[in-house]
């Protein structure tokens, strides 16, 4: 399956379920079983709930992982000391968790792990700068529940969406919701020149004038609910460097300034705003874009609800493909 | 007396401690934990160390030196693993993986300094028979499992492991049993050497805090201080490194300042703003930074050796403690009298004492106070604004305003006169003109 060439050609994956039971963890055996594993050094671990031994909402035990020979892995002490194969330890990090200290190992056996890697953002990311000194191609990253920000392309240069029967037992409802968190991710990048004046600025709404100027708006916050924009005739893009809002975006697109406002937020995970305002922006001319990108590889379905309704997996593959213009696959009815 | 209690004393101290570049978290643990020397030949035996490390990073090519700080980085603080196994416990993978780490990177770290000819300056045991303990492939490499050379039987498992992955949960848990006795044993083998794989680690530490320190002496522009025969100490061009980088980010200059003081009280008066304060910062800072062993912010000195050094600044935190800033300063003093009834080498730097009291019984209380302490073995260094009597007290005056312009060099005086200044420095400041021509008037009466 082209899934795991596509995989290949990046350092790192993350792989982020919109449910729980939405076969995330389905997915991450299914790519660990076919990686080939001759020419590419590959390391995985996950972020999770700090201190999450059985999930905090099922209460069901968190699934150990098959690791195969010659996989590096990154978990905590405990779960360290619990494994089930044979491994060499590499490094034993200053990365915490509330399990013990985040070790490094690669298996020696084939085996069992249960996976707890560093919990924040910013540790994920030591840990991944650590693995490429270690040499290693290519980081899976088995990202958290319903967190989004795990695939966050600040922390993982490709993802992987689960999805499924989970999310909603609509079909139509699965397939919009599913589709707009694809639109978010494929959203493009900005031009260079803004990429390039923006990046480095990390609070604040921005504006760029027509003539170049960058310039902050002050008093106005994201959040604010009394928004108000003034002088904005020239203003030909807006930059959100926090979250960006449903109210934000409605107050832009009332503009009669802002109507063709190309509108920048720092990655897809900064986007709480909903389908309607979004779609409502986009039809009055408006335009977003984003400053970091993350490459979709793939959504995966599991048609089966935990309540024990299920769609049509065909169907379901189908329309859901047809609306994002990309692969799905149904990994157990394959 | 331990470096970390006094790290937020008023003299500004942390400010230097920040700037020393350390490689290793446990190496600022540990120096954090060092008592204050109090023995001459201990600081004197320090310095000595201290010395061979500027001497070695004014030779030592760029790489090595970078080399040897990448090392340095690696250092992990294994204190619990190191008491575990002086308490003959068994490790486990973790705690072993640990123990191969240090003593690899202790070896390492060792050859380095063996290279720049420094092996006598600071001791690192050996550890290769540690090394070949938990590396019996000699390997070399800072990794570690239960390898199968350490027993035939947990091969033979492991590899019927590899050909029949569905028999792996029964052959773990035999193979687990056996490499927990493997540990065992190593554990034993290694129970000797808890004491030695300690003083590497803190050798190693050390190591790191030397080249912070050596570093941050050439860097600051400090001296090494020599060791003051008698009770006394003497400074030139001391300064402030806090001070000095506040004004030159406003693109001022500090001001060097020499001072001497004995056992014999000094007095320093001089003009507001005329850097009294500060110098009894830098004098304190001083004293810490000597019986640490750090580098001193001046051309140079020879120090005294105290036992207590005691910093009394007028408003400190007094409101946070529920006293009165009177209460709290009053309070302070009193424990500078209390440690002078004993045998105990004493500094004690007071600033402006009595300064939020009535003018007349203020005086009294720091004429007194001076008298108290001329015979007892006190250095006693106090600025004051107070006309009073300096009995045996040497002064010191401030210069002053000459020209527009303040000079903070300190000049000796006969008398403990204290300057009139006030109100040309307030006119100076641009204060209200109303204000200081009537307190002129009410002056002239």
């Amino acid at each position: 399956m082209h899934i795991i060439d596509d995989i290949l050609r990046y350092q790192s994956l993350s792989i982020v379920g919109l449910e729980k039971n939405t076969g995330k963890t389905e997915c991450l055996k299914y790519v660990l079983e076919r990686l080939p594993l001759e020419h590419k050094r590959i390391a995985v671990t996950s972020i999770g709930i700090d201190g999450e031994t059985t999930d905090q909402v099922t209460r069901t035990q968190k699934p150990e992982i098959t690791l195969r020979q010659g996989m590096y892995f990154g978990t905590s002490e405990m779960h360290y000391r619990q494994r089930r194969l044979v491994s060499e330890l590499i490094d034993v990090s200053d990365v915490n968790t509330s399990l013990g200290r985040v070790v490094t190992a690669r298996a020696l056996t084939q085996g069992k792990i249960l996976l707890s890697g560093p919990s924040s953002g910013p540790a994920l990311r030591r840990w991944m700068s650590d693995m490429r000194r270690l040499g290693i191609d290519l980081v899976i990253i088995d990202g958290a529940l319903s967190r989004l920000s795990s695939a966050s392309p600040a922390v993982s240069q490709s993802m992987i969406l689960a999805t499924g029967a989970a999310y909603s037992a609509n079909m139509t409802t699965l397939v919009n919701k599913t589709a707009f968190v694809v639109e978010l991710i494929n959203l493009p990048l900005t031009s260079d020149d803004q990429l390039q004046r923006l990046t480095p600025i990390d609070k604040g709404v921005w504006a760029i004038d027509r003539d170049g100027t960058l310039r902050e708006l002050n008093g106005v916050t994201a959040l604010s609910q009394e928004l108000r924009f003034e002088g904005m005739e020239q203003c030909q893009t807006l930059y959100v460097a926090g979250a960006l809002v449903d109210g934000f975006v409605e107050k832009v697109r009332k503009n009669r300034a802002l109507r063709q406002v190309e509108l920048v937020v720092r990655d897809f995970t900064k986007v709480f705003a909903t389908p309607q305002q979004v779609h409502l922006f986009n039809k009055c001319g408006g335009r977003m874009t984003v400053l970091q990108h993350s490459h979709l590889i793939a959504v995966t379905v599991n048609p089966t609800s935990p309540s024990g309704y299920v769609l049509d997996s065909h169907t379901l593959c189908s329309r859901l493909s047809q609306a994002i213009n990309l692969p799905v696959y149904d990994l157990l009815n394959e | 007396m331990l470096l970390k209690n006094v790290i937020d004393s008023p003299c500004g101290l942390r400010f230097v401690l920040d700037q020393l570049e350390l490689q290793s978290g446990y190496a600022r643990r540990w120096l954090l934990d060092r008592p204050m020397m109090t023995n001459a030949d201990e600081i004197e035996a320090t310095y000595g160390m201290l010395h061979r490390f500027v001497d070695m990073m004014q030779c030592i090519d760029v790489t090595r030196l970078n080399t040897l700080r990448f090392k340095l980085q690696a250092l992990k603080d294994i204190r619990t693993t190191i008491a575990n196994l002086a308490h003959s416990a068994t490790l486990d993978d973790i705690e072993l993986f640990e123990v191969k780490h240090l003593a690899i990177l202790a070896t390492d770290v060792a050859r380095l300094m063996d290279e720049q000819g420094m092996t006598d300056v600071i001791e690192i045991p050996d550890l290769a028979p540690v090394i070949t303990i938990l590396d019996p492939d000699g390997m070399k490499i800072a990794t570690f499992y239960v390898y199968d050379s350490y027993c035939a039987e947990l091969r033979e498992l492991r590899s019927q492991m590899r050909q029949h992955p569905d028999q792996q949960d029964d052959l773990l848990l035999q193979a687990s049993e056996l490499e927990e006795g493997v540990r065992r044993d190593l554990s034993r083998q290694l129970h000797p050497w808890a004491a030695a794989i300690e003083q590497a680690q803190v050798a190693l530490a050390q190591i790191d805090v030397c080249l912070a320190k050596a570093q941050q002496i050439r860097q600051m522009g400090m001296c090494f201080p020599g060791l003051s025969m008698t009770e006394g100490s003497t400074y030139h061009a001391m300064f402030h490194p806090q001070v000095r980088e506040a004004l030159a980010t406003a693109g001022r200059d500090f001001q060097p300042v020499d001072i001497s003081y004995g056992l014999s009280p000094t007095l320093i008066t001089g003009a507001n703003m005329g850097g009294k304060t500060v110098v009894l910062k830098t004098l304190t800072l001083c004293q810490y930074l000597f019986q640490f062993g750090f580098g001193i912010p001046a051309a140079k000195a020879q120090i005294a050796v105290k036992d207590e050094v005691y910093f009394c600044i007028g408003d400190e935190q007094s409101v946070e403690r529920g006293l009165s800033s009177f209460a709290a300063e009053m309070k302070n003093i009193d424990r500078v009298i209390q440690a002078s009834r004993t045998d105990s080498r004493i500094l004690a730097l007071i600033d402006e004492p009595a300064r939020t009291t009535n003018p007349t019984e203020g005086a009294a209380l720091v004429t007194a106070l001076l008298r108290l302490m001329q015979d007892r073995p006190v250095s006693l260094v106090m600025t004051t604004h107070y006309d009073i009597e300096p009995g045996h007290a040497r002064c010191l005056r401030v210069k002053g305003f000459e020209n527009g312009t303040m000079d903070y060099s300190l000049v000796e005086v006969h008398d403990g006169e204290v300057p009139h200044e006030a109100l040309n420095i307030a006119q100076s400041l641009g204060i209200d003109t109303e204000w200081l021509t009537l307190a002129r008037t009410l002056l002239s009466h």
